[in-house]
């Protein structure tokens, strides 16, 4: 999942940089609005963390311009916790809202929840077909109830693939939401990481389309697919 | 207060504690109880003894013609001046006239009447005397009324009208009401004596006490005749004593006054009743009146009771008022709006210092639960520690800062005046601020000359190194900042000038209000400040009785100037007031 944070305050910047990172985000990271707004607008990011006071641009002017073209999920983090205030940033399309200062685990979770809404979801666990199911609260992946120990980049592939099964998910949209804007994104970083999951997981579960990108079936065609590979073993 | 509920009518005790004394409708309707009851009480009171007194008059003078005219003629016919014309024969219900000779014996005369042995009459003629003419035939004769029928035969009936004049007590009278009263002739009586006590002459019916002597009149001489003392109210009758001019006789003439005596009771009742009625109205338009005028002051109370902390933009609806409550509702919704300003500053204050409290807490909080998370490097670990000694600090100067404003806002902010030279402090302040220009990139330079205030010099140092701290965050690069110290006859001037980007009027306007930051100060040097130095720094200023302002054009940068009174200014000053209370000013050095 790739974040983008706007916060003018050094060092929460820098803790909130921290603990997006911890949890396997792909985190971009801007000092002021006008900032903010321009990769806000630029990348295709999953979730904002959107201050409310900030210099050039204030979160509210920020929110504005970026609705206008975008539906990018923000919460918004204050300082400022008058009712009216809340009221004023929820209309003005902000989808959650959260107060100065926060719980670490509370921030987590409204962001996973925000995410998770934006993909159509409104469960944390997730059935897969072919015995796999990914739980997005402790970042595991399970196979026949046996956990699959993954690595935070493999997790987020995977993670994100999962969250738009379905749908062919194209090469240059899992760059953009896995990778930050400072990684180096060698083009064959994802292959590497996509044979490693496939590896862990079977090969089945991850189909390649050629030209295209990759694809995670939902349930219902997977479970075609199981009835066809069952087929398979017993021809 | 004003709006009293219906349950409170029930509570008799105390009703003046409940009703009037803190509601105006009931105080109004009390006191024009009070005032209309005064009023007609003595209107009342006005009319009945006016009517007493003229009732009086008009016996008394009636009496007197009547005793006169008994004098002039020496003796006293068979007629009595009536009320309903005076030339009637009165005659008891036998058909006798008051002074008729021969009474046959046995027969009781009228109670409380002295028998008619003396009678002036009989007496009269047994002298030989030629009768003297009647009194009633000087008297004009009037028709009788169809009522006085029973006057019988002897009534003399005449039509004539020319009544002489002075004589019209006689015409004036009203009918008198024989049926209630009795036959008139009950109504009149006489006795008419010698000095020396002797009766010459006297009416039939006689009261027994009407011989008592009349008190000593203090008159002499013909002002005797109008000598009030010389009439008297005895047992619910009216005595008149007249005297001869030569005051050798005198004659008593009185007549009953019953009817006089009911009229006046019957006025008194009608007064009365009147007088009630016109209370209770008074009484209903008063409290109509009074609702009527107070319901708009009802209408004030009820939106102003409405108003809450969240309903501060509601005002008082001036439009239907178009009296002097008008002016009130205008007063009061001034007041509405000051407070509302007042409200909004606070909340925003409030606001604002949340904002920049929580934030550091915020950082603390963040950098502390994400070190903890999980195993971290020292490297990391340390840059943790480093941002929440950041933000702790931040904190330390922001709850001081605050609570400068707080000792200011109450009056504690304790300065140790003494007289100081402005030159070393602000090249104190200018040597401490010199490292962060010089990180800036900024000149520094300065023009300072000696002027001596009465002042604080760690406050004033204070603003010095805040004005300077401005003008380093807001300056431009490779900007310049220049300070002089000047004086003129009554006042030093410290200006600290920079190169800056200056500031919008609106900024200017909002400048010295806590939290108000120029925003782009926040990105160019990461926002150290809080708001509050230009704040502080206006409150210790106005502490020394001098004035901050700022000069600015945008894009060209901004001069802040302080000016101070000089110290011979204030010194007189100064000197009385610590000869006047040297207490004071030693627990205040002590202190410091």
């Amino acid at each position: 999942m790739r974040a983008l944070i706007v916060e003018d305050q050094p060092d929460l910047l820098f803790a909130l940089r921290g603990m997006l990172e911890d949890e396997g985000y792909a985190v971009d990271t801007a000092a002021d609005g006008e900032s903010g707004l321009h990769r806000a607008l630029v990348w295709e990011y999953d979730v904002i963390v959107l201050d409310w006071m900030l210099p050039r641009l204030s979160g509210f002017d920020l929110l504005k311009q970026l609705r206008a073209k975008k539906s990018t999920p923000v919460l918004m983090l204050t300082a400022r916790d008058g009712v009216a205030d809340r009221v004023q940033g929820l209309d003005q399309g902000a989808d959650d809202y959260l107060v100065k200062p926060f719980d670490r685990g509370e921030l987590l979770a409204r962001l996973r929840a925000l995410i998770r809404r934006a993909a159509g979801e409104s469960e944390s666990l997730l059935e897969l077909g072919q015995g796999v199911t990914i739980n997005l609260i402790h970042r595991k992946v399970f196979r026949d109830d046996v956990e699959i120990v993954l690595t935070a980049r493999e997790y987020s592939i995977f993670e994100y693939l999962a969250l738009h099964r379905g749908r062919v998910v194209p090469r240059t949209d899992l760059y953009d939401h896995i990778f930050d804007e400072n990684d180096e994104s060698l083009s064959n970083l994802l292959d590497v990481h996509i044979s490693n999951l496939r590896r862990k997981l079977g090969r089945d579960v991850i189909e390649t389309r050629r030209g295209l990108g990759y694809i995670i079936h939902s349930q219902a065609s997977s479970a075609e697919l199981v009835d066809d590979a069952s087929h398979d073993s017993a021809s | 207060m004003v709006e009293l509920t219906s349950k409170r009518w029930l509570g008799i005790p105390g009703l003046w504690n409940r009703f009037a004394s803190r509601s105006i409708r009931g105080s109004l309707v009390v006191w024009v109880t009070l005032l209309l009851g005064a009023v007609l009480l003595f209107f009342a009171v006005v009319l009945y003894e006016t009517n007493r007194r003229l009732t009086i008059e008009r016996i008394e003078s009636e009496l007197r013609s009547f005793g006169f005219s008994v004098l002039a003629n020496g003796r006293f016919g068979n007629r009595f001046p009536t009320t309903d014309g005076g030339n009637r024969v009165d005659r008891d219900r036998h058909g006798r006239d008051g002074f008729e000779r021969e009474r046959p014996i046995g027969e009781p005369g009228p109670p409380g009447m002295i028998p008619p042995e003396q009678n002036s009459d009989a007496a009269g003629r047994e002298a030989g005397k030629p009768p003297l003419p009647l009194i009633a035939d000087q008297f004009p004769q009037e028709q009788p009324e169809r009522r006085n029928d029973r006057n019988g035969p002897n009534s003399r009936g005449g039509g004539r009208n020319d009544f002489p004049p002075g004589e019209s007590f006689l015409r004036n009278a009203g009918p008198p009401d024989f049926d209630r009263r009795g036959p008139p002739e009950r109504m009149y009586f006489f006795v008419r004596r010698e000095e020396t006590g002797e009766i010459i002459d006297r009416s039939f019916d006689l009261p027994e006490d009407a011989l008592a002597p009349f008190p000593e009149s203090k008159l002499r001489g013909p002002a005797a005749i109008h000598d009030p003392t010389q009439s008297r109210s005895v047992n619910g009758r009216w005595e008149v004593k007249v005297f001869d001019p030569s005051r050798t006789r005198s004659i008593v003439v009185g007549r009953w006054i019953q009817r006089e005596w009911d009229d006046l009771q019957r006025l008194l009742l009608r007064t009365g009743l009147i007088a009630l009625l016109s209370l209770i109205i008074g009484i209903a338009g008063t409290w109509l009146l009074a609702r009527r005028v107070l319901s708009p002051l009802d209408d004030i109370s009820k939106t102003v009771d409405k108003l809450t902390a969240s309903t501060l933009n509601q005002r008082i609806d001036v439009a239907p008022l178009k009296t002097e409550l008008q002016a009130l509702a205008e007063v009061l919704n001034a007041t509405f709006d000051r407070l509302q300003a007042g409200f909004e500053r606070q909340v925003r204050f409030t606001s604002d210092a949340s904002h920049e409290l929580r934030t550091p807490i915020a950082v603390v909080l963040a950098q502390t639960e994400h070190a903890l998370a999980r195993e971290r490097s020292a490297q990391e670990y340390r840059q943790a520690l480093s941002a929440c000694g950041r933000s702790a600090s931040r904190m330390r100067t922001l709850v001081e800062s605050l609570l400068a404003l707080a000792r200011a806002d109450s009056g504690r902010l304790q300065l140790n005046c003494q007289p100081i030279d402005l030159l070393p402090v602000v090249e104190h302040a200018i040597e401490s601020i010199k490292p962060k220009a010089e990180t800036n990139q900024l000149k520094l330079a300065a023009q300072l000359t000696s002027a001596t205030v009465f002042g604080d010099a760690v406050f004033l140092g204070q603003v010095v190194t805040n004005l300077l701290n401005n003008a380093i965050e807001y300056n431009a690069p490779e900007g310049m900042i220049f300070v002089t110290v000047t004086s003129d006859t009554d006042s030093a001037r410290i200006s600290v000038v920079d190169t800056g980007r200056g500031m919008s009027a609106e900024e200017r306007s909002h400048l010295f209000e806590r939290f108000f930051r120029a925003d782009a100060a926040r990105s160019a040097s990461g926002s150290t400040g809080h708001g509050l130095g230009l704040a502080i720094c206006r409150e210790i200023v106005e502490l020394h009785g001098g004035k901050i302002d700022v000069s600015t054009e945008l894009g060209r940068g901004s001069t802040f100037c302080v000016v101070l009174p000089l110290y011979r200014e204030v010194a007189a000053k100064i000197t009385t007031e610590i000869e006047a209370d040297p207490e004071t000013i030693n627990s205040q050095t002590t202190s410091e």
